[in-house]
């Protein structure tokens, strides 16, 4: 069963490209929020395995929803991996403070996005060892 | 735009690319009246705002179809917009960069 990823970003072409390039090139299942407020709803109706999160977004900040994400016992546990642009590159210690698992840079580039995310979420290791 | 992808891959990257050539010109429309109104020392507060953004969503954007170079330019116009030591030829200099970088006309 393939590992099941949010992506919530306010661009509508950065979720597109996001979307096909973590299935196509990750085989992941990839569901999709163009607001905190609709990541928020699709994360307590579909219960992702990981969260891609855009930091800056109109209306419900990417830090707003990541906080709202960890205040919910049901949700809290989810990863959230932030995605934010290198000129506003965010500080290590601010986003593990947040409790984000890790952060990926935009421009990202689609045919190394599954890997990235993969990585930081130690996913290629537990492939790797249930390969074995 | 991206050669390296796989073709199923490439096959979206160009439609979304092909979808978006409209919405990357009035991106860059809002960059050139930015620079336009810079050089004549009536940039307002809202139009500086308003470029600030397009040059944040093209920063973010271009790259990820193989468009390093404009990607690049336009996280320096997103830079220069945000200083408080903000100059105009610079910043027309790197909107008359980002324009030559981006491969927006129809073939």
């Amino acid at each position: 069963v393939s590992k099941r990823l949010l992506i919530i970003d306010d661009e509508p072409d950065i979720r597109t490209v996001a979307a096909a390039s973590l299935q196509l090139v990750g085989g992941f299942t990839v569901i999709s929020a163009g607001s905190g407020e609709e990541g928020l709803m699709k994360a307590r109706q579909e219960a992702p395995d990981a969260i891609i999160l855009d930091l800056m977004m109109p209306v419900m900040s990417g830090r707003e929803t990541l906080q709202a994400l960890k205040r919910d016992p049901a949700l809290s546990c989810i990863p959230v991996i932030l995605l934010t642009a290198k000129v506003h590159g965010v500080q290590q210690d601010e986003w593990q403070h947040a409790g984000a698992a890790g952060v990926l840079f935009k421009p990202f580039d689609p045919m190394k996005l599954a890997e990235q995310v993969s990585v930081i979420l130690g996913w290629e290791a537990q492939k790797e060892a249930g390969a074995r | 735009m991206n050669g390296r992808a796989p073709s199923s891959l490439a096959a979206v990257l160009a439609r979304v690319w092909d979808e978006n050539r409209q919405v990357m010109r009035q991106r860059l429309e809002v960059l050139n009246r930015a620079a336009t109104a810079a050089r004549s020392g009536v940039l307002t507060p809202e139009l500086r705002s308003e470029a600030l953004a397009v040059a944040h969503k093209l920063a973010g954007s271009l790259g990820m179809f193989g468009l390093a170079e404009a990607s690049q330019w336009a996280a320096t116009i997103e830079a220069m917009l945000e200083s408080d030591a903000f100059d105009s030829q610079p910043l027309s200099a790197a909107v008359e960069k980002l324009n030559s970088a981006l491969p927006l006309e129809e073939c």
